[in-house]
């Protein structure tokens, strides 16, 4: 997929993971690789502007005698995931533009 | 490489960013690592797999000039040319401002000239007077001393007036020295404000620099 169009969705599919139950940064990556690839060094700056505009928190719990950071999805995420969800047809709009079928006279 | 080794090569390379972000960011590498082998890798595969130091540090830099302010752009400019060109930008700066610099700089020297030279008259006519009066303190013993078996009166009038020019003296020194060591503070009290400037300039700028 193309890269700048990869970031927009990326953002989502952390929110996505984190819907149901709180992840670490390893099992994240795990989780969304399943649909769409994601390396360490993507990841981290996409937890760090979700954390900045308040749609994750964090917290560090110990596991196996060392730390692990936690990633929790706030109201805020949730909501930022309804509204990706919600514009899925102006999203179906462009792709059927770009496709070429159903042009708007 | 191992994990200290790739962290420490991480660390060296996140320079730019201040104390606390590197911390983190280390932290985040470390715990990915630490899963990595916990799921079954060597460490010397769970570190090879990751992407090079490299990669992760270019990701992490600062996009140049985007959403930025136009003083933030400003002192950004001022800070690449100062680290790029250093010594001889200032020196090209202090060259061509030369006209604006030279009659505020000769100003200030000709004030703090005038102060010195003012402290200067007045202590070396306050010393003149010490001495002049140490002197008759001196010529009055004498004096007195020797009109000791001649004149007990004149003897007597001119030890008094000995023990006059003592005192006086006495309280001149005295006033001198005060007067010296409040001079001195003042002047420590000025070249403690310029210091104090100095160091705050200097960290706003370190922080600045982290920051980035």
């Amino acid at each position: 997929m193309d890269a700048q169009l990869k970031k927009g969705f990326l953002e989502v599919c952390v929110l996505a993971a984190l819907r149901n139950k709180d992840l670490y940064g390893y099992k994240l990556i795990e989780d969304i690789s399943k649909y769409i690839d994601i390396s360490e060094s993507t990841l981290y700056p996409i937890l760090k502007r979700l954390e900045n505009s308040g749609c994750l928190t964090t917290y560090t719990q110990e596991h196996n005698s060392r730390l692990r950071k936690y990633y929790s999805i706030t109201s805020e995420g949730k909501k930022h995931i309804i509204d990706f969800l919600s514009s899925k047809e102006e999203i179906m709009k462009i792709y059927d533009f770009i496709k070429g079928e159903n042009e708007i006279e | 490489m191992n994990k200290a080794e790739f962290l420490n090569d991480l660390k060296f390379k996140l320079n730019f960013l201040s104390e606390e972000e590197r911390e983190k960011t280390l932290n985040y590498y470390n715990e990915i690592i630490e899963d990595r082998i916990e799921s079954g890798m060597s460490e010397e595969k769970a570190v090879s797999q990751m992407e090079s130091t490299k990669v992760i540090s270019e990701k992490l830099k600062p996009k140049e000039n985007i959403q930025k302010t136009t003083s933030e752009k400003i002192l950004d400019f001022i800070d690449t040319l100062l680290t790029k060109h250093g010594y001889l930008f200032m020196l090209a700066i202090l060259i061509f401002s030369f006209p604006i610099w030279s009659p505020i700089v000769a100003t200030v020297l000709t004030f703090i000239a005038g102060i010195l030279i003012f402290i200067g008259v007045v202590l070396l006519f306050i010393f003149l007077m010490i001495a002049t009066g140490a002197i008759c303190t001196v010529a009055g013993l004498i004096i007195g001393i020797s009109f000791l078996t001649q004149s007990l009166l004149s003897a007597i009038a001119a030890l008094g007036i000995s023990m006059i020019f003592a005192g006086i003296t006495i309280l001149l020194t005295i006033g001198t020295i005060k007067i010296i060591n409040g001079i001195s503070i003042v002047f420590t009290k000025i070249s403690n404000l310029f210091k104090n400037g100095y160091h705050s300039i200097k960290n706003s700028i370190d922080k600045r620099r982290n920051s980035k």
